[in-house]
């Protein structure tokens, strides 16, 4: 009977490859065979095959490792050493490192070139990854959406639903695991030495549920504490404890007083947990304490909240707003006279909140790619230029039988040591970039944008600068090796080559153009971004923003339940404030023009028939008092502005906006109209028109706006607004002062001018701008370096020719019209292909564009003149060197 | 020249001295693992027998190609007897501090 013998187990040839590499052949025989022997012969039938050869794994790895510790004197060599690769790799660093040394300029100008470059590409890459790519600190946040209200009629985002809505929807759905609302809340908070506004948001209970996220201390809402009716309890954030309250752990059970009343601490949440993200980031949460029954049977209107949810499956995000599409409109018919024309739209969390900055972070990352490319070509023509010096040494070791791999091996290890200290500089250079920028960002980001907190370098970073440096290494160091590798030894070794082998210069030209190429582009990419902030900064605001302060203060508790006290507290605090030396003007609004609150309402005029629920029109609502209007400088167009006669027991007025007036009152006459706004049953009449304003955005287009009087409308939260001739920031401490002159436990927030408030709305583009004039300005530079490199190698290389050229009697200018033709051979190159180039590029920030789009022709022509610039700068050494050459010397010299 | 030896490798000696003309690699380490508990790596042992040898204290020779290693030879180590003279030197040294103290270790 034959009997097939199995073969018989095998340790793992990972493990005896590895042992092969690292193990110098004498004791690789003794320690692979003793562990070969072991194996077959006495763990295999001991363990079985699977443990048998874990166990050779482990004792390959401890056995080297074993080697490896230092021995007694004298050193024992039992690692590799000859013609192992990992031994010709330490011997071409450090050979590497001693060329290196041997010319520092060189090697300092490369280093420096990278650093700036490999840094750069560091630094917006942790931009990207903090702003963009950093995950949501909820649980499971891709599942984490908002559904907003949306305005069906006009297109528009409404934000908020109401309560009501959302009892129905959150009862109704199947695709949600849970909806949540929160409303905007702040509040005074007192007891303590001093009253402080804190920003607050009311959330219904089960919100802390649906986000998934532990308090770190005590607990979250209660189902019972929303609704109302429900106790007063409040949760705070982890920066608000640590700041009011000391970080003391006795804070939970104890009472702090919100507007005036007593709510029980019942919870803190972690360090890194932030809600909501957008607008102002909550510093403490109390419920929501709407009762749906009551909030439907008044009209529903009011109780307005931010609709969060979590699905049950993340991918059926079309699905979800299907089915909350399908029960808003079924809503609609149920309810008109609220709910006709109202939708929801809903969004990915994390998806809506990058959407402003995401285009300009991509283009960035181009730029910097770009800028990247740049320098490896820069370095790239430097070690070209090396390289053929270095012709004949690595002519010479070609013949003594080096090898071409061994030559490729020796200039790659090179460009990567220069890429490998570039990139060590470069994180350096990114840290600084990045101070600079977290610096540089106004206050209001961080309180805004939500996963901006931590904008340094992680591990996400630097393991990025690792790959950067590889494939820098890699680039530059590819034209070099290639040439070293063709290096024939007769053409090198031969007497006075031609001017340079034409393959190295072709390649430095080919690189020279590349850069003007490159250059170009970044170029024109900041010319368009330049000229989208100025138009930006062309945009008439209708207001004058220069020397506006503006603060908040918002009124609560028993002292101002009544109307009159309201009133008589905002008038109190204007007369004072207007008191102040260096004040020009003052006034109140209710929402300040950039600040990211907003009114709407609808309104109806007096005597036209009354719109159909949903198709009323609607306009900015703003309560205003008179002196606002000169406060922000704000032109009466026609009529009077409002007045201080305009009081509670006067007749009720108003005022309408340019815009108000173009497209309700097209061809009538506005002063006199009555119009109702609102659900109240006051007509007002229209006393005035005055120029139209921008709320939000530069960008957006106009809309119509009513002005009410303060004294006719009062409200509990109102804008201050001042315009002086001193710095608006150096009276922030005299009209605190008169505000508690008035109520001394009243608070001022929101401090800030409006001038900030208008930049910061066009923060994306000035950032871009900016950031990508420096670099173009790099690569400016940097071009002209390489420009310069060719032309300098040229003539030099050349010199014997010119010298010849000028003893037959060339002139002066015939040389130098010839190192300019070359120059503008390069440029005229580079340019050409890096305007096509820059024409693609431009489609990807075309969001970011304003004023222009990507197609004008002008932006193109704009960059030209610096390139022209960049050229004649380079040419300037070459070309007076050229001209310079004494024929005699250049003919006899070789 | 140091004149005394680490622990491990008092306990290699005492290994040759045991295997006498049959010790290499894995004998060696086999006889410790079994008479001590300690695992040790085949790298380990050789490291410490070629500073051995070096010292004088072994001496090695290279064996016949064997099959089952894959046609490699074995190794195979012999006292010398300045080793033996070490060993013994180390073992004094350390019966001289025991002495007396055998009631704390609980040494028979």
């Amino acid at each position: 009977m034959s009997m097939e013998r199995f073969p018989p187990p095998s340790p793992p040839t990972a493990a005896r490859w590895w042992l092969r590499f690292v193990l110098r052949k004498a004791s690789h025989e003794v320690i692979a065979g003793d562990l070969e022997e072991e194996f077959a012969t006495e763990i295999v039938p001991r363990l079985g095959t699977t443990k048998a050869r874990r166990w050779f794994w482990r004792q390959a790895i401890l056995s080297v490792l074993a080697c490896l510790r230092p021995p007694s004197s004298p050193p024992q060599e039992l690692l590799r050493r000859g013609d192992h690769p990992m031994d010709i790799f330490l011997q071409n660093l450090r050979f590497g490192l001693r060329m290196l040394r041997k010319s520092p300029t060189f090697t300092l100008a490369a280093v420096l070139t990278l650093s700036l470059g490999i840094g750069a590409s560091i630094a917006i890459f942790s931009a990207v990854h903090s702003f963009l790519l950093k995950p949501l600190p909820y649980a499971e946040p891709e599942e984490l959406v908002f559904a907003l209200g949306w305005d069906e009629e006009r297109g528009r985002m409404r934000f908020s639903l109401s309560f009501a809505d959302f009892v129905d929807l959150r009862a109704r759905t199947e695709t949600f695991e849970d909806l949540a609302g929160y409303r905007y809340w702040s509040a005074n908070l007192t007891g303590g030495e001093h009253p402080e506004r804190v920003q607050a948001y009311q959330m219904t209970s089960n919100a802390f549920d649906l986000l998934g996220v532990e308090p770190s201390f005590g607990r979250t809402f209660a189902v019972q504490e929303g609704g109302a009716g429900g106790d007063k309890v409040v949760v705070l954030s982890h920066a608000l404890w640590q700041r009011r309250f000391a970080a003391a752990e006795g804070i939970l059970g104890q009472e702090i007083l919100l507007d005036g009343t007593p709510h029980t601490v019942v919870g803190i949440m972690p360090p890194h947990f932030a809600f909501p993200l957008m607008n102002f980031k909550g510093e403490l949460w109390v419920p929501l304490t709407d009762d749906p029954q009551t909030v439907r049977a008044n009209g529903g209107g009011s109780a307005a909240v931010v609709v969060v949810g979590r699905l049950r499956d993340a991918a059926a995000l079309a699905q979800a707003q299907a089915e909350l599409s399908k029960e808003m409109s079924l809503l609609a018919e149920e309810f008109p006279e609220t709910n006709a024309g109202i939708g929801v739209r809903v969004f990915q969390i994390h998806e809506m909140l990058t959407r402003d900055f995401r285009p300009a972070l991509w283009a960035l990352m181009v730029a910097v790619g770009l800028v990247l490319l740049l320098v490896c070509a820069n370095v790239a023509n430097l070690l070209l230029g090396r390289a053929v010096e270095r012709r004949r040494e690595l002519a010479v070791r070609n013949a003594l039988g080096a090898g071409t791999g061994r030559l490729v091996g020796q200039m790659l290890t090179e460009s990567w040591l220069l890429a490998f200290f570039g990139g060590a500089l470069g994180v350096a250079v990114a840290y600084g970039m990045l101070r600079v920028l977290r610096a540089s960002l106004p206050s209001m980001v961080y309180k805004v944008m939500p996963t901006y907190g931590a904008l340094e370098l992680d591990f996400m970073a630097l393991g990025f600068a690792l790959v950067a440096v590889l494939v820098t290494g890699t680039v530059c160091g590819l034209g070099p090796a290639l040439r070293a590798a063709r290096s024939d030894l007769r053409g090198e070794l031969g007497e006075g080559g031609p001017a340079g082998s034409p393959g190295a210069r072709r390649a430095r030209w080919t690189l020279a153009v590349g850069q003007v190429g490159l250059s170009s582009m970044l170029l024109v990419s900041t010319v368009f971004l330049a000229r989208s902030v100025q138009n930006l900064l062309q945009v008439d605001t209708g207001f004058e923003e220069q020397g506006v302060l503006a603060l908040s203060v918002s009124l609560a508790g028993e002292r101002y339940a009544e109307a009159e006290a309201v009133r008589q507290f905002f008038d109190q605090v204007e007369q004072r404030v207007g008191g102040l030396p260096g004040v020009e003007a003052v006034g109140w609004v209710n929402t300040l023009p950039f600040s990211t609150s907003e009114s709407w309402r609808s309104f109806a005029f007096e005597g036209r028939p009354e719109s159909e629920p949903g198709k009323e029109p609607r306009a900015r609502y703003r309560v205003a008092s008179p002196g606002y209007f000169d406060a922000l400088g704000i032109k009466r167009l026609r009529g009077r502005v409002l007045a201080p006669e305009d009081r509670a027991n006067s007749v009720p007025v108003a005022l309408v906006d340019r815009t108000f007036v173009e497209r309700f009152l097209p061809e009538g006459e506005a002063l006199g109209l009555r119009v109702r706004v609102g659900p109240t049953a006051t007509w007002h009449e229209i006393v005035g028109v005055v120029e139209s304003v921008r709320h939000t955005q530069l960008t957006e287009g106009e809309e119509p706006s009513i002005y009410v009087p303060l004294e006719q409308q009062p409200r509990m939260k109102m804008t201050l607004a001042l315009r002086s001739t001193s710095p608006p920031l150096t009276l922030v401490d005299s009209i605190r002062r008169e505000v508690q002159a008035v109520d001394p436990g009243q608070p001022i927030f929101q401090i800030t001018t409006l001038e900030s408030l208008v930049a910061e709305s066009h923060l994306a583009q000035t950032a871009a701008m900016l950031l990508m004039a420096v670099f173009a300005g790099f690569a400016l530079a940097l071009t002209a370096l390489g420009l310069y490199g060719v032309l300098a190698y040229m003539v030099s290389q050349g010199t014997r020719e010119i010298g010849l050229r000028m003893a037959l009697g060339a002139g002066f200018s015939q040389v130098l019209s010839g190192v300019l033709r070359e120059a503008l051979g390069m440029v005229v190159a580079g340019t050409v292909l890096g305007l096509a180039g820059a024409w693609g590029v431009s489609k990807l920030f075309t969001s970011l564009l304003y004023g222009l789009t990507s197609e004008n022709l002008g932006t193109y022509l704009l960059a030209l003149p610096f390139l022209a610039l960049v050229a004649f700068l380079a040419c300037v050494v070459p070309a007076l060197r050229a001209v310079r050459i004494d024929p005699v010397v250049a003919l006899r010299a070789e | 020249m140091r004149t005394h030896l680490g622990e491990f490798e008092q306990l290699l000696l005492f290994a040759l001295l045991r295997l006498d003309d049959r010790a290499y690699g894995v004998t060696i380490r086999r006889e410790i693992e079994e008479r001590t508990g300690r695992g040790i790596s085949a790298g380990a042992v050789y490291t410490a027998m070629e500073r051995l040898e070096h010292r004088g204290f072994v001496s090695s020779r290279l064996g016949e190609p064997v099959r089952v290693r894959g046609g490699r030879r074995r190794r195979f180590y012999r006292l010398e007897p300045a080793g033996l003279e070490c060993l013994r030197r180390s073992q004094l040294a350390i019966e001289r501090m025991r002495e007396g103290l055998e009631a704390y270790l609980e040494i028979p």
